[in-house]
């Protein structure tokens, strides 16, 4: 799962940073002599943010299609286009508010006086 | 600095510039409706517009012409404005169809309307990401 | 440089020209009767839209787009319709009027098409109107 975390890291500093700590407080638990050290199962948040920032990306390309379609002719399907972009917009938040209330959620526990 | 924004946004922005060409074109056709010898004018500018889009896409890199690899992006496409070969001739001249310059008007007033809404919510979506979703919508 | 304006300023000149045009015919229409009276045509010529003095000093000329212009009211120069009426004080020598050469079908037609010009340059307006107000909406 590192590449998980090196793309997170680069598309956003904040979250390569939870991400980081999850590794580090995990990695004890991970007994000798067992294989594969590395053995941070994907929580379910970040499987979460991940498919939804896919969406996002495929939602924008196919919005981007779909606009210039409109402006060279190939279509003239004007509300397929409006639909387009709406759901590009969405996806787009919810990525933004899952990646928000994580961050949130981070930033609680780590308030959290041990 | 508008190239700093994705080729679509750029040929969003253009594509309002040609539109309005376009309904210029259009207004002087319909102010010469009646005029003698007026040859209706047209305009034309969809199919290099999708030349340039696919050349940004990298689908039409198979060229031999190395003019083809400067800098030309959606943002110059210009428009070609010519005399209407279609045109009929009515007994004074005048090559001006009313009714389809009235259509095409109508067609290029909706298509506007679409590529400010377009341009509109990608630049949103930009700004929605810029601050992290707290933006003033 | 294209902008709504000169959309607009072109299709203002077509109102333009077309009003004159349905005052001629309105003045052909009511003196269809009127003896000496010469029928009059107004004469349309496309003309380069200019915005200001200055454009026209550096001859800049944009040859795309082209409003219109009444350059001439003229009158027919056909021969008048002789009508013979002998005590009529207008007659000539040989007891006949000329009357107008009106024809008021011909009048009533060119009214209509005067018409649907104006309506037509009045929406051409519109839309030029709307467009540029919907650009606004980029600012918001």
């Amino acid at each position: 799962m590192n590449t998980l975390n090196s793309s997170f890291k680069q598309i956003d500093p904040d979250l390569g940073m939870i991400r980081q700590d999850q590794i580090s407080v995990r990695q004890p638990q991970v007994g000798q002599g067992q294989p594969g050290a590395d053995g941070v199962r994907p929580s379910g948040f970040f499987n979460m943010l991940q498919q939804s920032m896919e969406q996002v990306n495929t939602d924008q390309v196919a919005a981007d299609h779909s606009i210039q379609n409109l402006m060279a002719g190939k279509s003239k399907n004007i509300h397929e286009t409006m639909l387009a972009i709406q759901k590009a917009d969405l996806s787009l938040k919810t990525m933004m508010q899952v990646r928000n209330k994580i961050l949130e959620a981070y930033k609680e526990i780590m308030r959290m006086q041990v | 600095m508008i190239k700093v924004f994705d080729p679509t946004i750029r040929a969003l922005n253009q594509d309002l510039s040609l539109r309005e060409q376009n309904q210029n074109v259009i207004a002087g056709n319909i102010a010469n409706a009646d005029t003698p010898g007026y040859k209706a004018k047209a305009v034309s500018f969809e199919h290099a517009m999708r030349e340039a889009l696919d050349m940004q896409d990298g689908v039409k890199l198979e060229t031999d012409d190395p003019e083809q690899f400067g800098s030309k992006g959606p943002e110059d496409v210009q428009a070609d404005v010519y005399d209407d070969p279609n045109g009929v001739e009515s007994l004074d001249g005048n090559t001006v169809d009313r009714a389809a310059e009235m259509a095409k008007m109508k067609e290029n007033q909706i298509l506007y309307n679409a590529s400010v809404e377009s341009l509109r919510k990608k630049l949103g979506m930009l700004e929605y990401g810029i601050t992290e979703g707290g933006g003033n919508k | 440089m294209a902008d709504f304006f000169s959309s607009m300023r072109v299709s203002a000149t077509g109102l333009d020209a077309q009003m004159k045009r349905m005052n001629t015919v309105s003045s052909n229409i009511a003196n269809a009767e009127t003896p000496g009276y010469k029928r009059k045509d107004a004469e349309f010529t496309a003309t380069p839209d200019r915005e200001s003095f200055g454009d026209i000093l550096n001859n800049k000329m944009d040859e795309s787009v082209q409003g219109v212009v009444v350059s001439d009211v003229h009158e027919d120069e056909r021969p008048p319709k002789l009508v013979y009426k002998p005590d009529d004080p207008r007659a000539n020598a040989e007891g006949y009027v000329e009357m107008p050469n009106v024809n008021p079908v011909e009048e009533m037609a060119d009214m209509i098409s005067a018409q649907r010009s104006y309506e037509a340059n009045v929406t051409a307006i519109g839309a030029a109107t709307q467009m540029a107000n919907k650009a606004l909406e980029l600012g918001r």
